[in-house]
């Protein structure tokens, strides 16, 4: 237990330089593009003094270097700093919408998993059989469809001609979210106020996001997972307890699966970051108020701090989970030596 | 005849097992016939490729695809001389009752045979409650120091991981895993294949003390003659899939019938003969996968004669031994 509490107080230290590598890289490449937030609010045919006024106050008039030195002193004490469009405070936007792409995030990754895995444990033990082939080439085609065209499409089929499922927003127009409201996770606030009416809403309208987000993905996981089933189930090991008399089932489930889902656990950690970006597109796909929306927007503003504090949230949420990976890692496997 | 059929907890009847592959079908084990008798440890040798491991295989109808048994029948009669049962029509619920508690399988290779995710203790705890589910944690735990005790393994080594555990640790934990149900029969296929020579001579007596200890019948299969004739009391050998010569280990050693296995023999280097070179038998084992009506030696025999080529001689009884070779069969 120490050996892991040291591990994962090294890997948060090394956090900090990849965040600072990251927004450097950000920061230049903001700075460097065309635009920026003066001409963004103003337009085109602003008058030039006026321009140089706006700039001056927000501090665009000095040179980068400059520039870049106050912002970090500022991140320093730990302040995001100050919108530049708006009126507010960087993290005001920010922890408003976090909480609605995690939810996001984490229920296309349980679709995911929930489609990948099985179907791919179900390909492995059915090979070349129709099962196997109808399975493999669903992977293959999702693999193959982008994001925000499966949103589309399952918007299209389910939301329009099924009717079955809202196609936008987080809940619907008959569920006051400000009487739940507390943590910004839906799911969290409607069971912890017993307002189970309201979950109802926020699962219904979790549904198609969700799928769009988790099918598109589950295509690397279940042909990642049948590889493994298929090379795990031919080992010594398997053979070994079958011939012990272990029913098939815990010798698939049991012996194999676990042993196969080291290969994927590291998959995933590698795939969050996808599963991120999948999420911006999804988000804008299905008006879903969270921070990829509303990194678009801003970015269309130039709004440079905002951008910047979504993309130092947005890295500290990979490398949140790619700890968190690791941790299970070192858990299943008694190899790993963290 | 009738005496040895009465003994014998084990009979394979004239089994053939296939395995249909793209350019043909390999046929590993043809009419093989054979009983193991309560009490010996029989040795099963031949060349790699030979259908010894398929064979050991069988008898737990753990076959793997696409293999499949085209005839015959593996009756079992277990050491309380119950009513005998063909394996081969078992349903799964029968099969994995008979699976560890009455025939326990070691394999080859000890480095890959326990699951790396797994400890010591939860692999003996798992081998039990399969079979017993009602047996508490605690009384598996005490069993299983019991066993490992019996292999000289210390009882700490319960909670380790494979990994943290040599070859031949893993090989008696394997053992011990086979044993922990006091089967009735131990298959061993190729068990000290992957073991130094020091690890597979210490190996060699435990599984003979063992064997007392724990009433068994052993089948031995190897490629290893020097194991099989420390060990088997009976041995066949076996050759493209067949069984050449079957006879006490002695009569094998001292005077061997079929010249497949005379030829094994000049194989193994002698240290008391002034041998000069070793003697590699000529040619490569049979193809498998075209029939041709021969006596599967035949091409590399050095004793080969027409009728050898033209058709397939039987297994024929010769005074308490087995051989499967014209050369006798003439004479008779």
């Amino acid at each position: 237990m120490r050996r892991i509490l040291r591990y994962v107080g090294g890997r948060l230290l090394l956090t900090v330089p990849m965040v600072f590598v990251l927004l450097t890289m950000v920061f230049v490449v903001l700075r460097v593009m065309p635009g920026d937030p003066v001409s963004a609010m103003l337009g085109g045919h602003a008058p030039q003094a006026v321009i140089d006024k706006k700039k001056a106050e927000l501090g665009l008039d000095k040179p980068i270097l400059a520039q870049y030195v106050d912002y970090l002193g500022q991140l320093a004490r730990g302040d995001l700093g100050d919108s530049m469009i708006l009126k507010e405070k960087v993290s005001k936007p920010i922890s408003d919408k976090l909480p609605a792409t995690i939810e996001l995030t984490l229920c296309g990754l349980v679709v995911c998993l929930g489609l990948g895995v099985p179907l791919g444990v179900r390909a492995a033990r059915k090979r070349r059989t129709g099962h196997d082939f109808g399975i493999r080439l669903y992977a293959n085609v999702v693999y193959c469809i982008p994001v925000f065209w499966m949103g589309l499409m399952l918007q299209m089929i389910f939301g329009v001609f099924l009717d079955a499922f809202p196609i936008a927003g987080r809940v619907g127009s008959r569920v006051v979210s400000g009487e739940f409201d507390r943590t910004g996770f839906y799911i969290i606030d409607t069971l912890f106020s017993g307002n189970f009416e309201a979950l109802g809403d926020v699962l219904y309208h979790l549904v198609l996001p969700a799928f769009t987000l988790g099918i598109t993905l589950s295509g690397v996981f279940v042909r990642l997972t049948r590889a493994n089933m298929l090379d795990v189930l031919k080992s010594d090991y398997v053979l070994a307890s079958r011939a012990r008399g272990v029913p098939e089932r815990a010798v698939v489930y049991g012996h194999a699966l676990k042993n196969a889902l080291i290969p994927i656990i590291t998959m995933l950690g590698l795939q969050f970051s996808a599963l991120l970006a999948g999420a911006i597109l999804t988000e804008t796909t299905f008006s879903w108020p969270g921070m990829g929306r509303l990194l678009l927007e801003r970015i269309y503003l130039r709004d440079y701090p905002t951008i910047q504090g979504i993309i130092v949230v947005y890295a500290l949420f990979v490398s949140f989970v790619s700890l968190i990976v690791d941790v299970v890692y070192a858990i299943i496997d008694p190899r790993v030596r963290l | 005849m009738a005496e040895t059929e009465r003994e014998a907890i084990l009979e394979i009847r004239d089994l053939s097992i296939a395995y249909p592959i793209s350019i043909g079908t390999v046929r590993a084990v043809e009419g093989v016939t054979l009983s193991v008798r309560k009490g010996e440890v029989l040795g099963i040798v031949g060349e790699s490729g030979c259908g010894k491991s398929t064979l050991g295989l069988a008898v737990l109808k753990l076959l793997k695809a696409p293999g499949r048994v085209t005839s015959g029948s593996i009756l079992y009669r277990g050491r309380d001389g119950a009513e005998a049962a063909d394996i081969l029509a078992m349903d799964d619920k029968s099969l994995l009752d008979l699976r560890g508690r009455k025939i326990a399988m070691i394999f080859q290779n000890p480095l890959t045979s326990l699951d790396p995710l797994v400890s010591v203790e939860d692999h003996f705890i798992e081998a039990i409650k399969v079979h017993e589910p009602s047996v508490p944690r605690k009384e598996c735990l005490a069993r299983a120091e019991a066993i490992l005790a019996d292999l000289g393994i210390e009882a700490r080594r319960l909670s380790e991981y494979p990994y943290q555990l040599s070859g031949g640790m893993r090989q008696r934990i394997m053992i011990g895993l086979a044993l922990i149900l006091h089967p009735d029969l131990l298959l061993a296929d190729e068990p000290t294949t992957a073991l130094d020579v020091i690890v597979e001579a210490g190996f060699t007596e435990l599984l003979m003390k063992l064997k007392r200890q724990y009433d068994l019948t052993v089948v031995l299969v190897s490629h290893n003659l020097g194991l099989v004739a420390e060990m088997a009391d009976r041995i066949a050998v076996m050759y493209g899939g067949r069984i050449a010569e079957l006879a006490s280990a002695n009569d094998i050693f001292e005077a061997p019938m079929h010249p497949y296995t005379r030829g094994l023999m000049d194989c193994v280097p002698n240290i008391l003969l002034d041998q000069k070179e070793l003697v590699a038998m000529p040619g490569s084992p049979p193809d498998l996968v075209n029939e041709t009506p021969s006596c599967p030696f035949a091409p590399r025999c050095p004793k080969a004669m027409d009728i050898c080529r033209s058709s397939v001689p039987a297994l024929k009884d010769y005074g308490g031994r087995q051989a499967a070779c014209w050369l006798y069969e003439r004479k008779a």
